[in-house]
């Protein structure tokens, strides 16, 4: 037990310090003069840039932009997810169907489908919101459809036998029991969302000047401060590494894994 | 008639309709379990045995006939009629022991009160012999004691029949003979009635008031045999051994079921996850038939 976190923190540690070696060579590299600054700025600077962005409050609106956005996404995505999923499991019927199209769309990259959704709903926050929904819903379904259909026929019947039905019956047992499935699919769902986001606001910002993180680095790359450009970049970076790391990781510590219940 | 008090089953048939064919899984089953009994239904595997468990239970619909429970017809799963399953997956991974007890008197609605709730779980487990393993999560305890927080959850709801559906298949030789006096005691001071599953004839004689053989193709009732041996009972007893030869006569005559090499050979082959435990009673069986010179 103890052996192996020691091995865990070895591993971490390794792994800081070969990404701090990188970004001194980042440094060093910018530093020597053989690249235009312009385009290949010092990892200080970028840094410098950073701390101004943040302390000015625009990086921080346009994150919460963009996760307002994602939150809306996902939500939406969320109870689409489980309106099919359930729909599916009463009825062999609709199983078929939902299984049709998620394998025909699910391919499909959320990115993809935003010209048509421009037409449809023009370049405001509802298209960019749409994307997100169109990035994240098929991952949901599909795990969230593998999970209902997993449950041990057992513990149905131990929840019959009990006189649960219907939705107690969902509520109560088929939904924890679904759950590692259910989680794996919102972590899958949160990535996609992320990065949809992203995408989309590369392409337009969203109506008024108002837009996210995307749109701050597309703006940013626009007036060619290319070090508040990477200044962006690394801000994506972070709350995908907060997210994954600390929220799931965390949820799935007090969940799935205290109930023996890991995929695999 | 009716109103006669315990299970009543009636004619009871039950035919499976796939594709192309049905089986008739029960013909024609008759049997009266008065309350308080303790009945083990053996056969071999596929005369029905769990179907007919899982119809008094109404997880299966009979095709013909009817169950009277106090004369009273039973149409529909409850929890007068509490099943315990072979499977460990039974409990659920995310509740603690205590919880999932818990779980049967919340969504029974047998006990509203949590702190009551809680109490009677502590007390069924007390009695299956978990005390102190409450706040365990079932993938921490061990198959035999996966099968006590079972029988502890449906025992709490206080059913009239408790439905084992060879609960204690999937177990070890030592701890299954460990839960066998374990369930005789139980059964002594709960007064349940017990209908009980099994293929292995030591677990049937150990435990039963009656044995009810069945015959396959279609299920139906070879014959009852009275089990009055002397309690506890011993496999050293000479009148225990006159009872399995009895049984297993009954049983390989009339069903024409294979030699038990045969089925154990079978066996290994047909379900390479056949536990030790299942392996262990099998070869018991071989070990009896063929006894060393």
């Amino acid at each position: 037990m103890l052996n192996n976190r020691r091995k865990v923190i070895n591993k971490t540690l390794n792994q800081i310090l070969f990404i701090l070696a990188l970004m001194l060579c980042w440094e060093l590299l910018a530093r020597t003069g053989w690249f235009p600054p312009l385009l290949f700025p010092r990892l200080s600077d970028v840094l410098r840039t950073l701390i101004t962005d943040i302390r000015s409050g625009e990086i921080v609106g346009r994150l919460y932009f963009s996760l307002y956005l994602i939150a809306q996404g996902l939500a939406l995505a969320v109870v689409t997810a489980a309106v099919a999923a359930v729909l599916a499991l009463c009825s062999p019927i609709v199983s078929d169907w939902v299984q049709a199209v998620m394998a025909i769309l699910h391919p499909l990259p959320g990115i993809s489908v935003l010209p048509i959704i421009i037409l449809w709903l023009g370049t405001g926050p509802r298209s960019i919101v749409a994307v997100i929904w169109f990035s994240s819903v098929w991952p949901l379904i599909a795990n969230l459809h593998t999970g209902l259909r997993s449950v041990p026929a057992t513990q149905i019947e131990v929840g019959q036998n009990l006189g649960l039905k219907g939705v107690r019956l969902i509520g109560k047992v088929l939904i924890p029991s679904a759950f590692p499935y259910i989680l794996t699919g919102l972590r899958v769902a949160w990535a996609r969302a992320w990065q949809a986001s992203v995408a989309a606001e590369m392409v337009f910002g969203a109506s008024g000047g108002e837009g996210g993180l995307g749109w701050f680095i597309y703006k940013k790359r626009f007036f060619m401060e290319i070090a508040s450009v990477f200044g962006g970049m690394f801000v994506i970076i972070v709350v995908g590494l907060i997210v994954e790391r600390l929220c799931f990781e965390w949820v799935e510590a007090r969940t799935v894994r205290r109930w023996g219940m890991t995929l695999e | 008639m009716t109103n006669q008090a315990g299970l009543v089953i009636e004619n009871l048939s039950k035919t499976f309709h796939t594709k192309h064919k049905s089986i008739q899984a029960l013909s024609g089953i008759n049997l009266t379990v008065g309350k308080g009994e303790f009945v083990n239904i053996i056969g071999p595997s596929g005369c029905g045995k769990s179907t007919l468990l899982r119809c008094i239970a109404a997880f299966e619909k009979p095709t013909e006939g009817r169950l009277l429970l106090n004369g009273q017809e039973s149409t529909k799963p409850g929890i007068d009629r509490m099943m315990v399953f072979q499977n460990f997956e039974q409990l659920f991974p995310w509740l603690t022991v205590r919880k999932n007890v818990m779980f049967a008197l919340n969504a029974s609605t047998r006990v509203a009160n949590r702190i009551e709730q809680r109490e009677w779980a502590d007390h069924y487990l007390n009695l299956v012999g978990l005390k102190g393993f409450e706040d365990f999560y079932p993938h921490q305890l061990s198959g035999g004691m996966k099968q006590r927080v079972a029988i502890a959850r449906a025992l709490s709801v206080q059913p009239e029949i408790l439905l084992m559906d060879e609960p204690f298949g999937s177990l070890d030789a030592i701890t299954r003979s460990a839960l066998q006096r374990e369930l005789f005691r139980i059964w002594q001071e709960t007064k349940v009635t017990i209908i009980f599953v099994t293929h292995n004839i030591d677990e049937s004689i150990i435990l039963g008031d009656r044995i009810v053989v069945l015959k396959a193709n279609p299920g139906r009732i070879h014959s009852i045999v009275e089990n009055h041996l002397p309690r506890p009972r011993s496999k050293d007893d000479p009148q225990f051994n006159q009872m399995w030869e009895k049984i297993h006569s009954l049983l390989n005559a009339e069903t024409g079921i294979p030699p038990v090499e045969e089925r154990l050979t079978g066996r290994v082959r047909q379900d390479r996850r056949l536990t030790a435990g299942a392996y262990l009673s099998l070869a018991e069986e071989v070990h009896r038939a063929n006894p060393p010179e």
